[in-house]
């Protein structure tokens, strides 16, 4: 733990100047790297000077490494340990429904991180696992109800689009029943359906029926 | 570490979690990370001196009318630049 005392000259640096240093072991930094930077903090020279002793040298870093960083390692460990459980507790406690962001779910997170903290690691997994799995079911379900919603839009748009082109027919139809040329080319029974389709789509669209001749 | 300094290597870590007086005193001594016994009132007096830093946030539970303590975003800065010890 950070709390523990140290005897030696590392251990007897300020604390936050032991936390720097034990950050930098972790990043891999290199103990000539370390050392240079670790002697030249005013804090270390003076600490340095209150014990009579020589700078921080090669092997009290590696000493350090064995008592003191691999303490604060364990102490990341609970941190981060901790922390997931946090995390797991407020997750629970908002799937009891209320707001996130309230005092109610504040005091449930607190009460459900009491549970877990005094189960074994083991039954926290399982818990994890089952969570995990929930999540993963709900979220494909929710997949599919949004493929099912689309589908329906896509339907309904296809509708419309056909109401709409059917209204436009009947009222192109009761537009061109009254042009005398339209009825003399639907009733002419000389010409053929093809020929009269042609003919007709010309009078009735310009330019713009050679345009959709190709998609006939 | 003195007192303050444990409350928030508690109450950090585990936020947002929300607990009584009692509850982080409890704590604190089973962990025994301070090096005597902590009291109820000490941990309020403290409790109340971080709220005033705005470290710490109080709430009322309403169940039964109890404040109840939770980090702030400054008291979990602090609680990063000094290591992150943490009360398990």
């Amino acid at each position: 733990m950070n709390t523990r005392s140290y005897r030696s000259k590392i251990g007897r640096l300020p604390f936050a100047v032991r936390n720097e240093l034990n950050e930098r072991i972790r990043d891999g930094k290199s103990g000539a790297e370390i050392l240079v930077w670790l002697n030249c903090l005013p804090a270390v020279k003076k600490v340095m000077r209150e014990l009579k002793t020589s700078i921080v040298n090669a092997q009290n870093l590696t000493d350090w490494r064995s008592s003191g960083y691999a303490d604060w390692l364990e102490d990341q460990k609970d941190a981060d340990r901790i922390r997931r459980l946090a995390e797991v507790s407020q997750t629970l406690a908002a799937a009891a429904g209320g707001n996130v962001a309230g005092v109610g779910c504040s005091i449930a997170t607190a009460k459900i991180m009491d549970a877990l903290e005094s189960a074994d690691e083991e039954k926290i997994a399982d818990l994890s696992t089952a969570l995990v799995k929930l999540r993963a079911s709900e979220n494909a379900a929710q997949k599919v109800a949004l493929a099912e919603e689309k589908n329906a839009l896509a339907k309904e748009q296809l509708e419309l689009s056909r109401a709409k082109f059917e209204r436009d027919t009947t009222r192109l139809f009761i537009k061109w029943a009254q042009s005398k040329d339209a009825l003399a080319l639907a009733t002419d029974k000389r010409l053929g359906s093809d020929e009269k389709t042609e003919r007709l789509g010309r009078l009735m669209f310009g330019d713009l029926w050679e345009g959709a001749e190709d998609g006939r | 570490m003195n007192l303050k300094q444990l409350i928030i290597a508690f109450l950090a870590p585990r936020d947002p979690a929300a607990y009584p007086a009692a509850a982080i005193a409890q704590r604190i001594n089973t962990s025994r990370m301070l090096d005597r016994r902590c009291t109820v009132d000490e941990v309020e007096n403290a409790l109340r001196s971080l709220h005033k830093m705005e470290m710490v946030g109080m709430n009322i539970n309403k169940l039964d009318d109890s404040p109840v303590w939770q980090i702030t975003p400054n008291g979990f800065q602090e609680w990063a630049i000094t290591g992150k010890v943490t009360v398990v």
